[in-house]
């Protein structure tokens, strides 16, 4: 009876449209939000900024962008890699030209152009879905990559084709560039998140979030009772590449602060893990993208720490090991529960409802 | 001219491979099931498949035939680990020539492996940069889809709510 909503009653419409409508609800997230930005930012240090919470950060909102577009709408993507990339070159173009811009809308200004370059890259889904569809979405990818990577332009034409950052502060205090605080970087990543994951949200749960699983679910249907295929396909496109662009330029300017497009953005490092996070988190699920994001950010740490320091192997073994165990993970995982981590937080919360009575 | 042995074997091999599988797809029994249960599980199994023993059999050919291709490009380029990105690239060639249809991959396949070599050819000198083959294809194909989404020699695609 912990998880108990008797006595919980709706006696407006705001109240039944709230996103957290159970008290309890309530509790948990004012709980996380209050840790989250009133205690990590004091004990935060550089070890626990640069390998779990920064990056953990940054992949939930790729997967975010990535489960707007393949568990809402349904359109499976497989070019989060060269849509991240499209984020961090725009930002590094912007960062040079303009050099007095606040970070803050430089990155919000690359995740428009993310979208421009998303739309683009859309437009096959007017024809072709599915399997198709993630074929042609690897032509973003590799093209993508490859143009960053030859056309000196986009690095400004430097001698290792590397892109680096450079020193941008919020209200005095460098968030980029190798200065940066730890608290600094995390609470800037932590800022964008929550707002974007609240616009997030609320524009699921809006008219055009209602289409887009309109079109997820049958796309000729809804078409048929009126839901513009175009439009919706596309605007899917757009929003999921502006998380997606977003995040790929703090996964530049905050996180790594120096690049190197095919290595950093290659489909084994970015596409892959991004599709793994919201296939093993949950497909059409907000908690499941940052559960998804958590779960492959920590997992080789936990390998790592298990194989390297508790058995003993040798970090060699330990990576082969660790790529063996995440192809076991992805069968198990689809076999087992199809639906990822968010559709057992849910079952629990069904156990705990009806706790200590079995049924 | 001078050919490598490898070479040779690894057309004959390839030959022998492509004609047997669609003789065996076309004219068995148990050919004739895999393409009924490609086509509807639930027809296939209503008429008497036993969609267990397909399955089994369809893996085990798909790995053998990449096992085969694995051991050809292996010894002609080394085995690393970047070996399974080469894989990534049958699947354009797949959706260019359609799927259900054998002679369509054979065709996607020398298409994109010609076109792709043209294009490093003729457009890769006006670019000066080079190392069009790592997107050639997929974007090959992703034009293509957008005329044809069936492909080249793809049944029809008809849907139906």
């Amino acid at each position: 009876m912990i998880y108990k909503e008797t006595g919980q009653y709706k006696s407006s419409y705001k109240s039944d449209h709230a996103i957290f409508p159970l008290l309890q609800d309530k509790i948990a997230f004012s709980t996380l939000m209050f840790i989250a930005f009133l205690i990590i930012p004091f004990v935060i240090n550089s070890y626990w900024e640069k390998a779990i919470l920064v990056p953990f950060l940054i992949f939930s909102l790729a997967a975010i962008g990535l489960n707007i577009l393949t568990g809402y709408c349904g359109q499976v993507s497989l070019g989060t890699g060269g849509f991240m990339a499209v984020g961090a070159f725009s930002t590094y173009k912007i960062m040079t030209y303009f050099p007095d811009m606040n970070i803050m809308i430089i990155i919000l200004i690359s995740g428009l152009i993310t979208a421009a370059v998303g739309i683009i890259f859309g437009l096959p889904s007017l024809r072709i879905k599915g399997f198709y569809l993630a074929v042609a979405t690897l032509a973003s990818q590799f093209f993508l990559v490859w143009l960053f990577n030859k056309v000196p332009w986009f690095y400004n034409y430097s001698d290792t084709g590397q892109i680096t950052v450079s020193e941008r502060t919020m209200f005095g205090i460098p968030v980029t560039g190798a200065e940066a605080p730890s608290y600094a970087t995390y609470l800037f990543c932590l800022v964008l998140v929550v707002v974007l994951s609240f616009a997030a949200k609320n524009l699921i749960r809006s008219k055009m979030g209602r289409s887009w699983m309109a079109i997820r679910d049958m796309d000729i249907a809804a078409e048929i009772i009126g839901v513009p295929p175009l439009k919706t396909k596309l605007s899917a496109f757009a929003i999921s590449s502006f998380y997606i662009g977003v995040a790929g330029a703090l996964y530049f300017a905050v996180f790594l602060g120096a690049i190197e497009v095919t290595e950093s953005f290659d489909i084994m490092t970015i596409s892959f893990p991004v599709l793994f996070m919201i296939i093993i988190g949950g497909l059409g699920s907000m908690l499941g993208s940052f559960l998804g994001a958590a779960f492959v950010v920590t997992l080789p740490i936990g390998l790592k720490f298990l194989m390297v320091d508790m058995v003993g192997l040798s970090a060699v073994t330990a990576k082969h090991f660790e790529i063996t165990i995440w192809g076991l993970l992805m069968i198990v995982f689809l076999i087992v529960e199809p639906h990822g981590l968010a559709r057992l937080w849910s079952i629990a919360k069904e156990k705990l409802r009806r706790w200590p009575f079995p049924y | 001219m001078y050919v490598d042995v490898l070479n040779i074997w690894a057309t004959v091999i390839a030959v022998i491979l492509v004609v047997s599988l669609a003789l065996f797809s076309q004219y068995t029994k148990t050919g004739r099931a895999l393409r009924a249960v490609a086509d509807d599980h639930q027809a296939a199994l209503s008429v008497g498949i036993s969609l267990r023993s397909i399955w089994i059999l369809v893996w085990a050919i798909s790995g053998f035939i990449a096992m085969v291709a694995g051991i050809m490009w292996g010894t002609e380029s080394g085995v690393q680990f970047s070996l399974s990105l080469i894989a990534l690239k049958a699947l354009p060639v797949l959706i260019l020539g359609g799927f259900t249809s054998i002679p369509g991959a054979i065709i996607g396949g020398l298409l994109i492996g010609v076109g792709e070599k043209l294009a490093e050819i003729y457009i890769g000198g006006y670019f000066d940069t080079g190392a069009l083959e790592n997107w050639f294809a997929y974007v090959m194909a992703l034009v293509f889809l957008l005329f044809r989404p069936q492909g080249l020699f793809g049944d029809k695609i008809i849907e139906r709510v």
